[in-house]
């Protein structure tokens, strides 16, 4: 069976490694207050140096932050090649990841489900607040609130009443009183907000 | 030169000895999050991901990657994490050396 | 509970639901069809919405799951019994080397099963405080101990890595392609020369680390009893089925959602669903089934209908009109056309979804999140504690509150408005931009757990014991100033979320003011020191060491641009290690530090936590 060239070769690649960086001084001296001329290879201390604490600890760091080194390498490694293999997705700044531009140029319509008619997008949700009877004057959308009330069974806890304002602020410091709102909403005065559709 | 060998095999034996226990798991622990909290990770880890892709996804082995990032890597590390790793190291060292000594002779 | 009546039940229910198996077979086989989406190239257990097997145990039994595979079936899909071998699937598995090798043999995982498993007992479990001596293995022929050693996935050899590289040696002499690094437990191909990422070894590992950590928790929580995780494997019958009647075909599970008018808020909060590993894997295995279910305006069939929507590899944006519809029919709080708040939507969407689940329908009326057992309330609610403790005498009471989010309170205001000269300005109320704090999300924590004096609280005890020692009224006066009060977090949820209050009404206008101010937040956090449990060791001087894992990834970012009136909501996810920009119709590809600089925009935070672990087995 023959070896293929891709064959790659860690002992000779660490081989060098530890040749560079044993001649190469400046590696171990960028911490100053520490022996200089500490050679940090994995695992082995020099013959001559003498294993004092300090060395010993120099060199366990070391070996910490190489093994980190490599969890980091690992870890860039396999996302790539992973993300490679998946569905390819465009990353180009201008488009969306399928390649379409973004802008919507031709809005396509949509059946409204309750009258059946075609509306474009933006016009979809204002249509049907008018075709479920939603606006208008507070009068009917109490009516059509209580009919909406009917279908569901009440839950133990409602979300927006002034339980939850007590519930999740502590004290002092800002309340949110956008909740406001909607208390006056539910008792059917006109709402404050009405947001400017763009 | 008896007394060197001597010294450079209690060394070497203290290192493995070290190695066996969950202590160097929890230094690790340590390091990794600092190492996180102080954004080497991320700058280590786009070094790595810009060299793949400058490369080519299937042309880079992980060996290679590695020898690349293992002279950065090792600078970038902030002085005040590595002082603070030392500092454990040191302490659990006085804690056990002379136990561990003990064993090996 | 003991294990016995565990597996006696659990027999039970697998015999029930063999029973049940056919007739919801029919039903089941066509939706199947529609959802056993599965993507070429690497399979991703969350694609897969496969035949219901043991699936109904997974959110109730009690184990601990890594949360991107928080589902049973997710995990332990073999996906070579059934979609490799399926007709139209050509998927690239590791390297070409890979995938002759798991031809020749069909047990190709067992020796990296044990391998694994060791490698844990090596490496990782010892028992803490014990220092207990780990056994690190040693290089078959030079005896190195440490670095990088590799052991051959064909026989027992385990050789080193660099120094005298004895595990290539080995590869040369005996042509045994694979070795896998006996610590991190990742493959190398000695033909391709580099390390190979495939599916059923990540799955294998995740296993065996997950065991890992449920017994290193075991030792750290020895009260909490946990049911053995058991992996679902189909059975011939049940792959045949798969084969015969289910269709793979490309999906991302990532699709645009048209806006329909103003309705950009609901879009935003609706991607951060369907990213939400929990939620995606309820839907996804069929856990409420709009054509089963059948109530007319229930919320979790059109969310159902979402999912089916997304994962139908349709790439154009999907306009959400009967979603709406349901949503505002049966919703008082969200009824009507107009721009609203995201989080408001949240907290309605959360609700309307609890009453419509099944779940929901057959527990007592008066549970409270905690207890209840419908998907919303699972995934996102906690509950706070708050103790208010009087210095004087040492009492200390605790109050529960039950929560689905956390308030996060900014310092400093930051506003962008026009100022009366006509030209745009940011301005600062009461400070500089100097002296703003810096409003990180670890700040904001601490300040919420931090303790606040309670002038004018009575401590009941103090008054009492003053009564009884017929003091004068100046003692009493102490007692008013003794009491203070500390929230902490006493149940985290499996997804927190963090709402930054951004909006403000003004002291002295009407309006409401949005505020600026940067929210700094990171990408994992440790909750550790911000729960009750963690407060208290904390208060005693403890270390977080031996607490279990806290930790928590930042899922979904929902950030708010503009004026209030007239602003616009977009959405960072995450999926599958990857993030996207969801911007109504368009989704876009960005990057983790794109999303770490919406400090300004970021309005709800999403973070997963890292492992999950699941219920006690509710004990009728």
């Amino acid at each position: 069976m023959s070896v293929s060239n891709m064959d790659h070769s860690p002992s000779s690649q660490s081989n060098d490694d530890v040749e560079n960086f044993s001649q190469n001084p400046e590696d171990s001296s960028h911490s100053p207050g520490y022996i200089d001329n500490f050679n940090s290879k994995s695992l082995s201390i020099q013959p001559s140096d003498i294993p004092t604490k300090g060395i010993l600890a120099f060199s366990i760091l070391c070996d910490l932050l190489d093994e980190c080194i490599l969890d980091v390498a690992f870890e860039a490694h396999r996302e790539t090649k992973l993300a490679a293999s998946y569905q390819r997705l465009v990353t180009q700044p201008g488009l969306d990841i399928f390649g379409n531009r973004p802008q919507q140029n031709d809005s396509p319509k949509f059946e409204c489900v309750n009258c059946k008619r075609p509306y474009p997008s933006k016009r979809y949700a204002p249509h049907l607040e008018k075709c479920l009877g939603l606006a208008g004057r507070s009068s009917s959308r109490v009516a059509n609130l209580k009919i909406g009330n009917d279908r569901n069974p009440s839950s133990p806890y409602t979300t927006l009443s002034e339980d939850n304002l007590n519930q999740s602020d502590s004290d002092g410091g800002l309340y949110i009183e956008k909740f406001e709102k909607k208390r006056k909403k539910l008792n059917g005065k006109s709402r404050v907000w009405y947001f400017v559709i763009l | 030169m008896s007394e060197s060998e001597n010294e450079q095999k209690l060394a070497s034996e203290l290192k493995s000895r070290i190695l066996e226990t969950q202590e160097r798991n929890k230094l690790k622990r340590l390091l990794t999050k600092r190492l996180r909290d102080c954004g080497w990770k991320d700058k280590i880890k786009k070094r790595c991901v810009d060299k793949i892709r400058t490369e080519g996804v299937e042309n880079i082995k992980l060996d290679q990657l590695e020898e690349y990032v293992l002279k950065h890597g090792r600078e970038a590390v902030p002085d005040d994490v590595k002082v603070e790793m030392l500092q454990q190291i040191s302490s659990y060292l006085d804690k056990h050396v002379s136990q561990l000594e003990k064993n090996i002779k | 509970m003991t294990s016995k009546g565990n597996s006696k039940n659990s027999q039970r229910k697998v015999k029930q639901k063999k029973q049940n198996t056919d007739k919801k077979m029919v039903t089941v086989d066509n939706h199947v069809k529609m959802t056993s989406n599965i993507e070429p190239g690497l399979l991703k257990q969350n694609d897969i919405s496969p035949v219901k097997g043991k699936q109904n145990k997974s959110l109730k039994k009690g184990i601990k799951r890594k949360a991107e595979d928080s589902h049973a079936i997710n995990e332990t899909f073999q996906v070579s019994n059934a979609a490799v071998s399926h007709p139209k699937m050509s998927q690239k598995v590791g390297c070409r080397h890979l995938e002759k090798y798991k031809g020749d043999r069909p047990d190709y995982l067992d020796n990296f099963k044990t391998i694994a498993e060791l490698s844990m007992r090596w490496y990782k479990i010892g028992i803490p405080r014990e220092n207990k001596m780990l056994m690190h293995q040693k290089c078959s022929e030079c005896s190195l101990k440490g670095d990088r050693l590799h052991a051959c996935l064909d026989c027992v050899f385990i050789g080193c890595w660099r120094g005298e590289s004895h595990a290539r040696k080995h590869y040369k002499n005996t042509h045994h392609t694979f070795a896998t690094d006996v610590q991190r437990l990742e493959i190398f191909c000695f033909r391709c020369g580099d390390y190979i990422y495939d599916i059923d070894y990540d799955n294998v590992k995740k296993h065996e680390e997950v065991r890992a950590e449920e017994k290193e928790s075991d030792i750290k929580e020895p009260a909490r009893k946990r049911a053995r995780y058991v992996p679902w494997r189909p059975t011939e019958e049940e792959s045949e089925r798969i084969k015969r009647n289910s269709t793979p075909f490309p999906c991302s599970g990532l699709r645009g959602l048209l806006n329909m008018g103003a309705t950009c808020f609901m879009n935003a909060v609706l991607q951060t669903f369907m990213h939400n590993p929990i939620i995606k894997n309820y839907f996804m295995t069929d856990k409420h089934n709009k054509n089963i279910c059948g109530t007319s305006g229930c919320m979790c069939c059109e969310v159902d209908n979402l999912f089916q929507e997304f994962h139908s590899g349709e790439k154009k944006p999907y306009p959400p009109c009967s979603f709406l519809q349901s949503m505002w029919l049966s919703s008082k709080e969200l009824a009507g056309y107009s721009e609203q708040d995201a989080h408001e939507f949240y907290l309605a969407a959360i609700n309307k979804m609890h009453g419509d689940s099944h779940e929901t329908k057959h527990q007592e009326l008066n549970a409270n999140i905690q207890n209840c057992e419908c998907i919303m309330h699972k995934t996102f609610g906690g509950c706070f504690q708050s103790r208010i403790k009087c210095s004087q005498c040492d009492m200390s009471s605790d109050r529960e509150e039950h929560m689905v989010e956390w308030q996060l309170h900014l310092r400093g205001l930051v506003t962008n408005q026009k100022k009366k000269n006509g030209t745009k300005g940011s301005q600062e109320s009461n400070s500089s931009e100097m002296d703003v704090d810096k409003n990180s999300l670890e700040d904001c924590l601490d300040r919420y757990c931090e303790k606040e004096q309670l002038p004018g609280f009575k401590c009941e005890d103090c008054e009492i014991r003053l009564l009884n020692e017929d003091d004068s009224s100046e003692k009493a006066k102490d007692s008013v100033n003794s009491c203070s009060r500390t929230t902490t977090c006493k149940k985290l949820p499996p997804v927190l979320t963090f709402v930054v209050e951004r909006f403000h009404r003004a002291s002295t206008k009407t309006n409401t003011i949005k505020n600026e101010a940067e929210f700094e937040f990171p990408e994992e956090i440790d909750m550790a020191k911000w729960t009750s449990r963690g407060h208290d060791v904390l208060e005693k001087g403890g270390t977080l060491d031996d607490l279990p894992n806290y930790k928590y990834n930042l899922l979904s970012v929902v950030n708010h641009e503009g004026k209030i009136n007239t602003g616009h909501y977009t959405v960072y996810c995450k999926s599958r290690d990857r993030w996207f920009l969801f911007d109504d119709h368009a989704v876009k590809c960005a990057s983790v530090e794109e999303v770490l600089q919406s400090k300004r925009k970021a309005y709800l935070c999403f973070y997963v936590a890292d492992t999950l672990e699941y219920d006690q087995p509710n004990i009728n």
